[in-house]
């Protein structure tokens, strides 16, 4: 998958400065839909999409799994110590951070989770 | 991934990861990350320099082990990440609970008893 993302970007000319942050997002995306779509199991499928948009590029996820909005998660709490930190939410809060915008829709039984990031004023 | 230990002065032990820290990544050295932090180790380096991209399941490894020396009374620490991993622990605020070092001398002065 990151490779595909790699080539993808490369292919829109994208900033160096975003690669970093949508592999990121990709990983954390994918790792949350495997976790929590497919209570199931099966064989089951994720399609991932790059677009530039005017100004911006957005990565789609698409799958066909359970109705599953990872941007409702519980947010992240920041840990009073190390011994108290859980780590559940941390991919969210790292999408949010990397991210200019997120969107989720359930569309045709299907989930769509839209990461976007602004390619003319990259994110540090 | 790659994991390797070598031991220091004052049985400090230097952890070094080298390739990326994602779910295949991890999944692959989480048993020998686990065996070498383990009692009686107390002294803990991760030299994460060659480590240059990390996700969730990564940071997850590393605030285990670290949960697991802090326990017994030990140190542990991360050395010199890339600046994209940097950037990550510093999102996620695992750098106010694991502290980050910049060189090996004041990783060593860190954690050595």
């Amino acid at each position: 998958m990151s490779a595909w993302l790699d080539g993808a970007l490369r292919r829109l000319n994208a900033p160096q400065a975003l690669f970093f942050g949508f592999d990121l997002c990709a990983n954390e995306a994918v790792a949350n839909i495997v976790e929590h779509a497919f209570p199931d199991g099966g064989a089951h499928e994720i399609v991932l999409r790059l677009r530039s948009t005017g100004g911006a590029l957005c990565l789609e996820i698409e799958d066909d799994g359970i109705a599953f909005n990872p941007l409702d998660q519980p947010p992240h709490r920041a840990p009073a110590s190390l011994e108290d930190a859980r780590i559940g939410g941390l991919g969210i809060e790292l999408i949010r951070h990397y991210m200019h915008a997120c969107d989720y829709a359930r569309r045709d039984g299907r989930n769509l989770l839209t990461l976007m990031a602004l390619s003319e004023r990259p994110r540090t | 991934m790659e994991i390797s230990e070598e031991l220091l002065k004052d049985d400090v032990r230097r952890i070094l990861l080298s390739g990326r820290m994602d779910i295949e990544g991890v999944g692959g050295i989480e048993t020998r990350f686990a065996g070498m932090t383990a009692a009686p180790r107390m002294a803990i380096i991760v030299d994460m320099s060659a480590v240059p991209f990390m996700s969730s399941i990564g940071i997850r490894a590393l605030m285990m082990n670290a949960k697991a020396v802090g326990r017994r009374g030990g140190r542990f620490v991360i050395l010199n990440p890339d600046p994209n991993v940097r950037s990550v622990l510093k999102s996620s605020s695992i750098d106010l609970l694991i502290p980050i070092c910049d060189d090996l001398d004041e990783a060593i002065a860190r954690v050595a008893p």
